[in-house]
């Protein structure tokens, strides 16, 4: 341990002295500086993709507990962390399944970045975030139930920064944020529980917005208040979004 | 609400409503695959780029009790993204979407003898680059039909199957690019739909032993689009009444085999195919050019080779060395490459080689994931020297990461 920890301070002097010697210009010239720069230009081509993505990572559509009426869920990781968007995204059982009937949950999620409420500007800064959608599910053995539904989904954002914090990106400045990406998804998947007294299971599921022609998939390991996951943006600015919440069963 | 639309509310209530029917005497099984795969690719010629694939499979299987007909159904999610290419004409940069719908039928008549159906449903967009916004796709595509087989079991190392099959192919957003710009814009409606065609394929499939051998005739018959001529016709234009016709004839056989107690398992498989057009090229120097344009007949038309050799080592339970030489080689009947400054080596034939070598480590966890880091090795060559928009002569590398779930 005493040996990683020599080598990992070594690394890290070495690159702050190499730092140290590192212009801006220099920076971008490398291949990392490349790739970073090209990160910052496909984010300001559409900025509302990005943030629909995190938007999602928010939202759970996976159908309630069979033992239960509804959960209560909120996204620390990539949300709270490092956004300051807090979230909460509420499920509700309206049917338990019966014989040829499935079960149907009702879901809706909001949020709110807490950051936009301290910056100054001429205009006042506005966030929008909600999404709604129902669930069917159906048991289709005893481990495992496959589910679908349709749901809206809405992000936008409109921020006009001073000018003393126009974020200036080599050649390009950016002085607003302003979208509104909205649009109707429908999905499927599927749950995998072992034990149906532990509330430990598998979701996995895939979705398709219609107006964007946007796809979707995701993985989650869902614990007894855990969610642990990542969704995949084949064409996002980050194409995997691993996220980590807290949910409350009830 | 546009078809593919209008398709997906009505799967998912079937979906949801076929699975209700557990309960009753029908046995359902569900099935979920996911594959997602992430990489790197670094040709030898233009820029390295990230390669994002994804697939999603969902679908039921649905069996009522003591019966002889069970039913599957299941829509598939694809997303192709850059990366790269074994198929001439297409970009390390073009990026495709799928949906596809099939719903099958098989009904056992009896112990030796079963007739399959299906139709089907498969909505492409097809994009070359992030600039471009999904569905405005020259070659964006709609395909709609369905198949019958009929299959009959010899013996235990014996079986014979005949499949017929029927798609029409509907490029909606396909025009004559250079046709419009003849017409100068006064006659664009008879530039589109050139591309749609009617595909018909009769296949006999036959195994015996481990061996599969099968022999396939595919017709594409074409509804609008005209042969090209050598001289101008009464019309004014470079067409005959003529429309094009293409039929694909396919040889392949494929060995199966298990060795060493099931610990190395290998599929040598060699194809040999056909292509005949009636279609020959007009080639104008410039999109302006009023100079006759050079012909050639039969331009189309080409003979390939393809030869894999599978090979996977299972190491204990949980882990998977596989490697996968793979050999293409495809030689036009009378189309001459072109060189370097973009004009025809007449006298000479076009010929594409490419050599592909996957390979793989794989860690299977549990029965239903499956994770692979990849590296691949690619390689094509051409006596094609002009390659100011499509790639004929590189090499390049590709490795990354796969992930699977299926149930």
């Amino acid at each position: 341990m005493k040996k990683i920890s020599k080598f990992l301070a070594t690394v890290l002097l070495i690159i702050s002295f190499q730092l140290s010697y590192l212009t801006a210009e220099d920076f971008i010239n490398t291949s990392l500086g490349q790739e970073l720069l090209n990160l910052g230009l496909k984010f300001l081509d559409n900025p509302g993709d990005f943030f629909f993505n995190v938007h999602a990572n928010n939202e759970d559509f996976s159908p309630v507990y069979a033992d239960k009426n509804g959960s209560i869920r909120f996204n620390f990781l990539p949300a709270f962390l490092p956004f300051t968007w807090a979230n909460i995204n509420v499920k509700a059982k309206l049917f338990n399944e019966q014989e040829i009937l499935p079960q149907i949950d009702l879901v809706g999620q909001y949020g709110d970045m807490l950051a936009l409420r301290f910056i100054s500007g001429d205009v006042e800064p506005s966030f929008n975030d909600y999404s709604g959608g129902i669930v069917f599910s159906k048991s289709a053995t005893d481990e495992t139930k496959l589910y679908g539904g349709v749901k809206y989904s809405n992000v936008a954002m409109n921020v006009k920064l001073s000018s003393s914090s126009v974020i200036e990106f080599g050649d390009f400045r950016v002085s607003e944020l302003n979208f509104k990406v909205n649009d109707i998804f429908v999905f499927t998947g599927l749950v995998h529980q072992k034990d149906i007294n532990k509330p430990s299971r598998l979701s996995v599921q895939m979705g398709y917005g219609f107006e964007y022609k946007k796809i979707v998939s995701r993985i989650m390991v869902s614990k007894k208040h855990m969610d642990l996951g990542m969704d995949i943006y084949p064409e996002g600015l980050f194409v995997i979004h691993p996220f980590l919440s807290y949910h409350w069963n009830f | 609400m546009k078809k593919i639309e209008k398709l997906f509310l009505p799967f998912i209530v079937l979906l949801v409503s076929v699975t209700s029917l557990s309960l009753a005497e029908v046995k359902v099984a569900p099935y979920y695959s996911l594959q997602f795969t992430e990489g790197a690719f670094v040709p030898n010629i233009g820029e390295w780029n990230f390669s994002i694939n994804l697939l999603s499979d969902l679908g039921v299987i649905v069996k009522p009790q003591d019966s002889k007909h069970s039913f599957v159904g299941f829509y598939e999610l694809k997303y192709l993204g850059p990366g790269l290419r074994s198929q001439e004409g297409e970009k390390f940069t073009d990026r495709a979407m799928d949906h596809m719908l099939v719903l099958r039928h098989t009904f056992n008549i009896s112990e030796d003898y079963f007739l399959k159906s299906q139709i089907d449903y498969m909505k492409e967009y097809k994009r070359t680059g992030t600039n471009e916004v999904w569905g405005t796709g020259l070659y964006d595509l709609e395909r709609t039909g369905g198949l019958i087989s009929f299959g009959r079991r010899f013996s235990d190392i014996l079986s014979v199957a005949i499949t017929e099959q029927y798609h029409f192919m509907d490029f909606p957003n396909y025009t004559d690019l250079f046709a419009e710009f003849q017409a100068g814009g006064a006659n664009l409606e008879s530039s589109t739909g050139k591309q749609n065609h009617k595909l018909y394929q009769t296949g006999l499939t036959v195994d015996y032993y481990a061996n599969r051998f099968s022999f396939d005739i595919t017709s594409q018959n074409y509804i609008k689009q005209k042969v090209a001529v050598e001289s101008v016709q009464p019309d004014g234009t470079y067409y005959s009444s003529d429309l094009q016709k293409d039929t694909i004839l396919t040889f392949a056989d494929g060995y199966k085999q298990k060795l060493f107690e099931e610990k190395v398992a290998i599929e040598p498989t060699i194809a040999y195919k056909i292509k005949g057009s009636n279609q020959n090229f007009l080639f104008f120097k410039t999109v302006g050019s009023t100079e006759t344009p050079t012909y050639f007949e039969d331009y189309y038309s080409y003979n390939g080779l393809n030869f894999s050799i599978p090979v996977a080592f299972m190491i204990g339970e949980q882990w998977e060395v596989s490697a996968n030489p793979q050999f293409d080689i495809k030689t036009y009947a009378k189309r001459p490459p072109r060189n370097g400054d973009g004009d025809y080596d007449i006298g000479q034939k076009q010929k594409n080689n490419m050599f592909i070598l996957s390979s793989g480590f794989t860690f299977k966890p549990n029965v239903v994931t499956r994770t692979t880091l990849f590296y691949v090795f690619q390689v094509q060559s051409s006596n094609v020297k002009f390659e100011k928009y499509l790639p004929y002569n590189y090499s390049a590398n590709f490795f990354g990461i796969k992930f699977e779930y299926s149930y």
